[in-house]
């Protein structure tokens, strides 16, 4: 047998990984606070009257930018960068490569974002960002996805643990995704269903495949006890990804297309039950015995709670796919409480996790303060929770008012239930500050760690 | 156990791509070649595409509906010819805004005035330029 080659590079190992968890705390903060002006803004357009570039819609593509783009791509960014040199045992193919793409990614955002606040929006949800952007980002996901690759090549431990699985095909059917969501070359009703696919493989292939990673990941390293059930965890992966391309017409099941991609879209979502509940099945049995450390073990605590969140999420998505129900939340703020609960709940968790197990690794502290992670903790849970209720009660009460002949955009009970998801956004925004205050003490103020005690080799004892 | 999947990546990957491929296939691909929901797409006059492009930079896509053609649960009379040759279609994922297929206004130079004020959550636009104001107006007249 050939001897693995190890990395010849000269930069100290989790350069390219800590680079991006600061990226993505930062794309987080400014994401949470553009998030939180945008529903504001919404709710009171007349605070940025005749302010083009300050309109509602416009800060709204803003906020998805950053929040999906900025935070949970660099986010991912990091788990690639952070977990497969961990799992194959050798150091990232080019540390400095990593670091670069990560800063390459974040300029280029920030100009887009820019770019679409003075109107060069391309009118699509989530692709919102010029196509000079466009192509800049798919070309620095394949820079990831080559480093992620040559590592992977080049690995020690020749078995890929699960998580590595995840991480890599994320990787690989990133660049993928987003070149088909973004290109503007379709029309009619292809443009729809390519909007569609885009939207749920943004979703489902790629930032739920990096949160399964992370998750395979962090729950065996915190508890120490091996993955209960690699089988199960093979059923996870191929189950997401054989159904997660092709769930996308659900999202616009509402709109005039072929009634046969409907019917697969509604039938692939009650697939994709199957991967999450799988890993939510296997990854609790995992850990069980060894709940107690999630008390002291934020990165254990995000993880499973982020497992939980998708068993509801998905749970809900497969509700609403149903034809019956589809029909009455369609067309209104229902969707958006599904893709929030997604996004800051299920998504999220999942990268407050890995930033919890591996920020203190990299800087060689332990957190700075454990009332600030508390705190992050309940608040991110309590503003997810409120959020989402309210929006999924804003879009029941915006249907009823349509079924109704009326206007579904104004009214009481939505206009009360508005301020209760600018309240749900401001707690959240408010929980990310203390979590990139409680990063940025630790990095100088915190404890030593102990590195030994903390090694992620209970990841690899199955 | 260490199944061949596990070690040996390209295939892992490959399964990846086949699948990833196979859905593109079956959800896009198919239901573009199908000629039967072909239709021709509308003709847009200068003013209506000026005012199209005005739409989409300003974000009205977002919150207002182009193709509701009725209040209430009317989705289902949507046909393809509705966003033919439309791109983007602005089908959009959430309708808060109002129905601009069906305006109340149906005079351009009402709908310019209107356009220039705050309506409840529906922004002031009177910061664009009257030749703007105009096309806009043109366009939305154009949906219905």
């Amino acid at each position: 047998m050939v001897e693995a080659r190890t990395a010849t590079y000269q930069y100290e190992p989790d350069f390219a990984a800590r680079q991006s968890i600061l990226w993505s705390i930062a794309w987080l903060v400014g994401g949470v606070t553009i998030t939180l002006v945008a529903a504001v803004v919404t709710m009171r357009p007349s605070l940025t009257q005749g302010h083009g570039f300050l309109s509602p819609a416009l800060l709204v593509a803003a906020s998805h930018t950053a929040i999906v783009f900025g935070w949970l791509a660099t986010v991912g960014f990091a788990a690639i960068f952070a977990l497969l040199p961990r799992i194959g045992e050798v150091q990232l193919h080019n540390e400095v490569l990593g670091a670069t793409t990560t800063l390459a990614w974040s300029f280029v955002l920030t100009v887009g974002i820019l770019f679409v606040l003075v109107g060069f929006d391309q009118g699509r949800p989530f692709a919102e960002l010029p196509a000079g952007a466009d192509l800049a980002l798919a070309l620095i996901l394949v820079m990831v996805l080559y480093n992620a690759g040559v590592t992977v090549v080049r690995r020690r431990e020749k078995t890929l643990y699960v998580s590595g699985w995840f991480l890599l095909a994320a990787a690989l059917v990133a660049p993928l995704i987003y070149i088909i969501g973004n290109l503007p070359v379709f029309t009619g009703y292809v443009d729809v269903i390519v909007n569609g696919f885009y939207i749920n493989a943004l979703e489902m292939l790629w930032l739920l495949a990096i949160g399964l990673g992370i998750a395979h990941y962090v729950i065996p390293v915190e508890t120490g006890n091996g993955l209960h059930s690699v089988t199960l965890a093979r059923a996870t992966f191929w189950s997401l990804f054989f159904a997660g391309g092709w769930a996308g017409a659900r999202i616009y099941s509402f709109g005039a297309l072929p009634a046969y991609v409907k019917t697969i879209a509604v039938a692939m979502t009650f697939v994709l039950l199957l991967p999450v509940w799988s890993a939510a099945a296997n990854l609790f049995a995992t850990a069980r015995g060894r709940w107690e450390l999630a008390t002291r073990s934020y990165g254990l605590r995000f993880a499973s709670t982020g497992l939980g969140l998708a068993v509801a999420w998905i749970g809900l998505e497969a509700l609403s796919a149903v034809p019956a129900i589809s029909r009455y939340v369609g067309l209104t703020v229902w969707g958006d409480g599904l893709r929030f609960l997604a996004i800051f709940g299920v998504f999220s968790s999942f990268g407050f996790a890995l930033i919890y197990h591996a920020y203190p690794l990299m800087v060689g502290r332990e957190w700075y303060s454990r009332s600030a992670a508390s705190f992050h903790f309940w608040a991110t849970l309590a503003g997810v929770g409120l959020g989402t209720v309210s929006m999924l009660a804003t879009g029941a009460a915006q249907s009823a008012l349509t079924s109704s002949g009326q206007a579904p955009r104004g009214g009481t009970v939505v206009d009360a239930l508005h301020v209760v998801t600018v309240l749900a956004f401001a707690i959240i925004a408010v929980a990310q500050y203390a979590l990139a205050y409680n990063a940025m003490r630790t990095s100088r103020s915190g404890a030593y760690v102990d590195l030994i005690a903390r090694s992620p080799a209970a990841a690899r004892s199955w | 156990m260490k199944l061949r999947a596990d070690r040996r990546i390209g295939l892992l990957l490959g399964g990846v791509l086949l699948l990833t491929f196979a859905a593109i296939g079956a959800t896009i691909a198919l239901p573009a070649s199908d000629a039967s929901l072909a239709t021709k797409p509308k003709t847009l006059s200068a003013a209506e595409a000026r005012g199209l492009r005005i739409y989409r930079a300003e974000g009205c896509w977002f919150c207002a509906a182009t193709t509701q053609k009725a209040k209430g649960r009317s989705q289902s009379s949507l046909s393809t010819s509705t966003y033919a040759g439309r791109s983007p279609s602005f089908l959009g994922i959430e309708r808060s805004g109002p129905d601009l297929a069906n305006p109340t206004t149906a005079t351009k130079s009402a709908l310019v005035k209107y356009l220039r004020k705050q309506h409840g959550k529906v922004p002031s636009f009177g910061y664009l330029s009257d030749k703007d104001l105009n096309a806009l107006a043109t366009f939305l007249l154009s949906l219905h």
